[in-house]
């Protein structure tokens, strides 16, 4: 502890008023503490509790996040159409987005960056269009959701400008996998072949950044099209360069489920916050010295000065940090009489908004010190304001309405997978029953899902979604 | 004690703060007819001009009157079938589809027959009336008319977009299509190109 520290002048004001402020914030509900909610009523099961949570707000208030959110949980819950409404919504805010709002910009930058209006990570912005496709795949709407697939491509073009230097995701595999699905179902050749090309140029992007096979699945279906669309020198030459791929011609009469198996939680952002004061007595010319001294009074109760000191600044930071969760069940296996087939990982979701996230490490950091630095002037302006004078009364409250609106912006889209896994099962045409396992990281069952009467249809693909919350 | 009375640079603050908070709405109604752009997507007012383009085209080319000279003046059967949307906008294609049929049933030249979706309803509903309706009121199964042609159609979208640019192009393709012989006897096609530019800042 410091001997003595002296805030100045109207020392017992200033404290009062440093007390209440405090309490007062510290009683403010965060965006992490709002968002840990609706995990853990998800983990309970309680979907329509975390959708609950949702609708208290007043409808015509809720914001992109929000509507991603409760558009997620009215996907996993069955509410298709829902669903879908959300993700239109948040869709035309998203859209909106573009157009900044001069106020909001203004205010983030006397305050935080939490008060501008929520623009998604490209990678959200991207599994938007995903889960409205699963969507319109719920209803039966097959036109529907490759119009959401479609998007996603040129979501990411858009994106391209902001995403100049990105090391990967130009393009989104597993969505242009889906596609190539569709379009197969449709007997829509060219659409089919070019979604499968565009797939493993991307999965093979992934194979080189973030070292993930590319599904074997994958590459047997791309091989098994072009052989049935009649592009055989494609075929031939995707033989040749993965020799694994299944040769032999398939029925034709049968169709296939496909289990989307959406697991656990993606990675998300907390606070990282450094709150140190600047004396009046610091010299910022001791070059080396002062800042080995500003470094070790931001760690908490290393500030201990000697004798009585004044403080000139109290400088506050705050910034969003990545935490990964830890899953307990970690792979699926679908069961229909004998035939099984487990998952495999086809989209690293964490993986894709790590990526995403410090994609904007620069533009926020930028931002960060830009506001830092308006904050000090603004406090040294109220400081200076009377005739002169140095004013400290309101110049200590400005500092202290600078330094408790620093928040980190911790807003991110917190319900998605850590994951997404596929499973493929070619059966006959026919009604079946459908089990599906999902498995805790000893190898147990953690959990078993049974499906009854799903119709498999010839030439064409059945798709079940399952998600996992812990 | 100093006065606690606000600066001017704090003013400034809770101005913007008080000037994030306003807003509202109005609604007017306004002519169907009339243009109205909101976000650059697809609207009412594209679907209008496809249908009055196509329609005008479809009803002046000569597998009308072909048709005609060699079925001693009868008219033709036309079912109108899907327009495939193969853009990234959801497009209700039902707009465009019933314009048309609208157009052949009041232009008297063409007859119209119900849709694959429409007919299993229908089917039903005759069905039903095997049970339940007088026996001189009944329909009888297997009359119902078979069409000459079919018209599908597909439309699809590219869009370049930079920044706050962007420019969306639109090709929709009609095609008649004769279910005997698979000829296509006409072919409509309809362009649509716009220019979107969006404001960087709004208050």
């Amino acid at each position: 502890m410091p001997t003595s520290i002296r805030f100045s002048r109207p020392a017992t004001v200033g404290r009062a008023a440093l007390l209440i402020c405090c309490i007062g914030l510290g009683a403010c509900s965060t965006y992490a503490d709002h968002s840990l909610r609706l995990r853990d009523a998800a983990i309970k099961g309680d979907r329509s509790a975390a959708i609950a949570l949702i609708d208290k707000e007043d409808e015509s208030d809720l914001d992109l996040l929000a509507l991603l959110q409760r558009g997620l949980l009215h996907y996993e819950e069955g509410q298709y159409a829902a669903a879908i409404a959300d993700f239109a919504r948040a869709e035309t805010v998203l859209d909106e987005s573009f157009t900044k709002s001069i106020t909001k910009e203004a205010l983030a930058f006397l305050t935080n960056d939490a008060t501008r209006s929520y623009v998604p990570y490209p990678s959200e912005q991207v599994l938007l269009n995903v889960y409205a496709g699963l969507s319109y795949l719920g209803l039966g709407d097959r036109q529907g959701a490759l119009v959401e697939f479609r998007k996603v491509g040129q979501r990411l073009a858009a994106l391209e400008d902001l995403r100049a230097d990105a090391e990967a995701y130009h393009d989104d595999p597993f969505v242009q996998w889906l596609a190539a699905m569709l379009f197969a179902d449709d007997r829509d050749p060219n659409a089919c072949l070019v979604s499968c090309r565009r797939a493993l140029a991307a999965f093979e992007e992934e194979a080189e950044v973030w070292e993930l096979p590319i599904p074997e699945d994958f590459l047997q279906d791309y091989y098994d099209w072009a052989r049935r669309f009649g592009f055989d020198d494609e075929a031939a030459a995707l033989a040749e360069r993965f020799p694994g791929v299944e040769t032999a011609p398939r029925s034709s009469d049968e169709g296939e489920i496909v289990l989307i198996y959406a697991c656990g939680w993606v990675d998300h952002l907390e606070e990282l916050r450094t709150d140190f004061p600047i004396l009046e007595s610091d010299d910022p010319s001791e070059d080396q010295g002062y800042a080995r001294e500003v470094w070790r009074r931001g760690h908490r109760g290393h500030f201990d000065p000697e004798g009585e000191v004044e403080i000139e600044y109290w400088l506050s930071v705050a910034v969003p940090v990545l935490v990964g969760t830890d899953e307990e069940i970690h792979a699926a296996r679908i069961l229909v009489g004998d035939r099984a087939e487990d998952t495999t990982m086809v989209s690293d979701v964490s993986a894709v908004f790590d990526l995403t996230f410090e994609e904007g490490e620069g533009r926020r950091m930028v931002r960060t010190i830009a506001r830092a630095l308006a904050k000090y002037l603004a406090v040294e302006a109220v400081k200076n304001e009377k005739d002169g004078k140095e004013n400290k009364v309101e110049g200590f409250l400005a500092n202290l309405f600078t330094s408790a609106t620093e928040r980190a912006d911790t807003r991110s889209w917190t319900l998605l997978p850590d994951t997404f896994q596929m499973a493929k099962l070619r059966l006959p045409e026919g009604r079946y029953t459908v089990r599906v396992e999902l498995y805790d990281t000893s190898g147990h069952v953690a959990r078993s899902v049974e499906i009854e009467d799903l119709q498999v249809w010839s030439g064409r693909h059945s798709f079940l979604y399952q998600r996992s919350y812990r | 004690m100093n006065a606690l009375t606000l600066p001017r640079s704090w003013t400034l603050v809770l101005s913007v703060a008080i000037l994030a908070g306003c807003g509202g709405q109005t609604i007017q109604r306004i002519d169907p007819d009339m243009t109205t752009d909101v976000s650059g997507n697809w609207n009412d007012t594209d679907s209008r001009l496809v249908s009055e383009e196509m329609i005008a085209d479809v009803l002046a080319r000569p597998w009308l009157a072909r048709y005609q000279t060699a079925n001693d003046e009868a008219r033709p059967t036309v079912i109108v079938g899907q327009i495939r949307n193969r853009s990234a906008e959801h497009i209700a294609t039902e707009t465009i589809t019933k314009d048309i049929e609208r157009a052949f049933v009041n232009s008297g030249l063409v007859r119209v027959v119900s849709s694959r979706v429409e007919r299993e309803g229908i089917r039903d509903e005759r069905a039903d009336q095997q049970d339940y309706s007088s026996p001189d009121t009944v329909k009888r199964f297997g009359l119902e008319q078979g069409a000459d042609f079919m018209l599908l159609g597909t439309i699809n979208a590219i869009t370049d977009s930079k920044g706050k640019h962007s420019v969306k192009y639109y090709q929709i393709d009609l095609e008649l299509h004769d279910i005997q012989t698979n000829e296509k006897v006409w072919i409509g096609q309809k362009e649509i190109k716009k220019y979107i530019g969006k404001g960087k800042y709004k208050a």
